[in-house]
């Protein structure tokens, strides 16, 4: 029957209600739609009880109604946990699939796989391809549903399932996302935003399952944000305290930003956390050290934010957020190239939980010693930083590769670049092509990769 | 340590060396298959009876045709083998012969995995119905799975047309 879990709630608090007499039995109930609405309006007048399973057969009737409400509009509301404990996701799957099917496994015909219980195919549709789900979703209606909900998305969180695109804006090309694993350029829509925000520089980073784009509109500040699951831009709400140039990285569905430019230009302390599920910003505590053009990034589990300026000064020192208890920790001489004028924000990347950076200067790629705070050279970039202060290139993570997209001045295309850094290759850097892409220009707006 | 190995129709597994510990598990279709202990120990589900005493009787296995089991059972044998080799591709190379049959036989074999609680087994079956899926298009996803469709050829038309850019 549709919704086994809401029907257990149901029972349960029935069978708590039934001792105490004063209160009638109540009729039986899932799918039976016509007895709700009467058992509604008599609750007004019973105890408590009564009245909150008439808000649990309220939830059911909605439930069966209107199947496109997804199980995060009901259980994710009013929690910011950075994770999916199993028994929420279990819930969750009761009001995503029909229950078709016996627990032996077997499955009726209307089961997504006809002879596989539903349960077991939706894990198992976590493990394809997400290059996949679009040609799921146009297999029937229930996986289309499945498919537009974004739950084969929290399943494959759950499950340790990740494959990673990479998101690209270039001088002469709007967004498009590109798939290593095919080789394929995929467009995405053009961001609906006005002409302000479209011309001035922007920044970006990938969270959970979209794509947010930080920039400024005539207006002031403001964020848009693309949805792998809808292939739309909307509005996403401003943080708590706007700014550019800031720290930032993401780990899951979560982000941590940091630091900043405030619209007067100050260097910000303060920090803030994304939940991409929940589409809300929270505080953090403020940093030990103001600092703008710094840059972010995940590893050990741990947030990092290093290099950038506050005041005049160029800072050389990190810090390290503790997620669990809250605190930061300032860590001296973290980052090997201390910024010059003009030069971007520091080129850090993380893979398979070690540092690397691009030194702007020097063109070398270098390699962080967690244990003792130093950095060694591992070799070169594939293409000059030098050139433009490390502008309009990107160095980015993606998977166990290290990513360089960039072209040279006047070529007209990128180059995405990539090496494995754990490839028995002596630890020394071998870069090999994994695409070009014509007519985007040679210069990179905005990358970012989308881990998912 | 089985009780009645003698009467066993189809101990068709049951060759390996008489020193170790024998476990007997019985199918839906009442046939007898008396296995090493190492080898059905691979069953989490298995396992767990073993470890609360029910180790000394014939194991039944409801949900599990004879034909099933001892295909399931052949999987079992050989990673005890290779878990004491550690060929890594060899290990890939007899995954993938053994992996290739039917959706039907597939669906079988899941269910088995699944009910005994064979991890290795488990992720083998349900990576082959996911590799089956992979760069396939709607039409072919639903003869290959026998799949319904109920989308109107208009519907299915504004469905690829939302996905248009995955398809491009």
């Amino acid at each position: 029957m549709v919704f086994r879990y809401f029907f257990d709630e149901l029972k349960r608090n029935k069978d708590e209600v039934k001792r105490n007499k004063d209160i009638p039995d109540l009729p039986a109930m899932v799918g039976a739609q016509g007895c709700v609405i009467p058992q509604l309006r008599t609750s007004f007048n019973c105890g408590s009880e009564s009245f909150q399973i008439n808000w649990y057969l309220l939830g059911c009737m909605l439930l069966a109604r209107n199947k496109n409400l997804t199980s995060d509009d009901i259980l994710d509301k009013g929690t910011d946990m950075p994770s999916l404990d199993p028994i929420k996701l279990k819930k969750m799957k009761h009001t995503v699939t029909e229950h078709s099917g016996d627990k032996t496994g077997r499955a009726s015909d209307d089961s997504f796989l006809p002879g596989l219980n539903d349960d077991m195919v939706l894990d198992i549709l976590a493990w394809t391809s997400r290059a996949d789900y679009p040609s799921l979703a146009c297999v029937n209606r229930k996986f289309k549903s499945l498919v537009s909900s974004g739950y084969l998305y929290k399943l494959r969180r759950h499950l340790g399932v990740i494959e990673h695109w990479v998101y690209l804006a270039c001088i002469s090309m709007p967004w498009e996302a590109f798939d290593p694993v095919r080789c394929k350029w995929m467009r995405l829509p053009a961001l609906p935003c006005d002409v302000c925000f479209s011309s001035a520089d922007k920044e970006s980073l990938a969270v959970g399952t979209q794509l947010l784009v930080f920039g400024q509109e005539l207006t002031g500040f403001a964020i848009w944000k693309y949805s792998l699951i809808t292939h739309e831009w909307s509005r996403c709400p401003l943080m708590n305290l706007s700014r550019c140039l800031f720290g930032s990285s993401s780990h899951g569905e979560i982000a941590i930003i940091a630091g900043g430019s405030d619209k007067d230009g100050n260097a910000l302390k303060s920090a803030e956390f994304y939940n991409s599920e929940l589409g809300v910003w929270k505080n953090l505590p403020d940093m030990n050290l103001p600092r703008k053009m710094c840059s972010g990034f995940f590893m050990d589990g741990k947030f990092y934010v290093i290099g950038g300026v506050s005041g005049s000064e160029s800072l050389t020192c990190g810090e390290e957020y503790n997620i669990e208890t809250r605190t930061w920790r300032r860590i001296n001489d973290m980052y090997p190239c201390p910024k010059r004028p003009l030069q971007c924000p520091p080129l850090v990347a993380v893979v398979n939980n070690q540092l690397y950076a691009a030194d702007q200067t020097t063109n070398e790629v270098k390699k962080y010693n967690k244990m003792n705070n130093t950095w060694s050279v591992v070799g070169r970039l594939p293409l000059r930083a030098d050139s433009n202060n490390g502008w309009g290139l990107a160095f980015r993570g993606c998977g166990d590769k290290l990513l360089v997209v960039g072209g040279q001045l006047g070529c007209g295309y990128v180059v995405l670049h990539y090496w494995c850094p754990e490839d028995g290759n002596n630890g020394e850097t071998e870069w090999k092509v994994l695409s070009v892409r014509e007519r985007s220009g040679a210069f990179v707006c905005n990358c970012a990769v989308m881990s998912c | 340590m089985a009780s009645s190995s003698s009467s066993l129709p189809s101990p068709s597994s049951s060759s390996s060396s008489s020193s170790s510990k024998k476990l007997v598990l019985r199918s839906s279709d009442e046939k007898h298959f008396e296995v090493d202990e190492a080898v059905a120990l691979q069953s989490e589900m298995i396992k767990q009876m073993v470890e609360d005493g029910f180790g000394g009787d014939v194991i039944p296995l409801l949900n599990v045709s004879s034909n099933i089991l001892s295909k399931v059972i052949d999987y079992c044998k050989k990673h005890v083998d290779f878990d004491s080799k550690k060929k890594m591709d060899d290990r890939r190379r007899w995954d993938a012969e053994y992996i290739d049959v039917g959706v039907d036989e597939l669906y079988h074999l899941i269910m088995a995995a699944n009910y005994r609680n064979i991890k290795g087994l488990l992720d083998l079956t349900c990576q082959k119905v996911a590799d089956t899926i992979k760069g396939k298009k709607p039409k072919q996803i639903r003869i290959i799975f026998n799949i319904k469709n109920d989308v109107t050829p208009e519907g299915e038309q504004k469905i690829r047309k939302e996905h248009s850019w995955a398809f491009e």
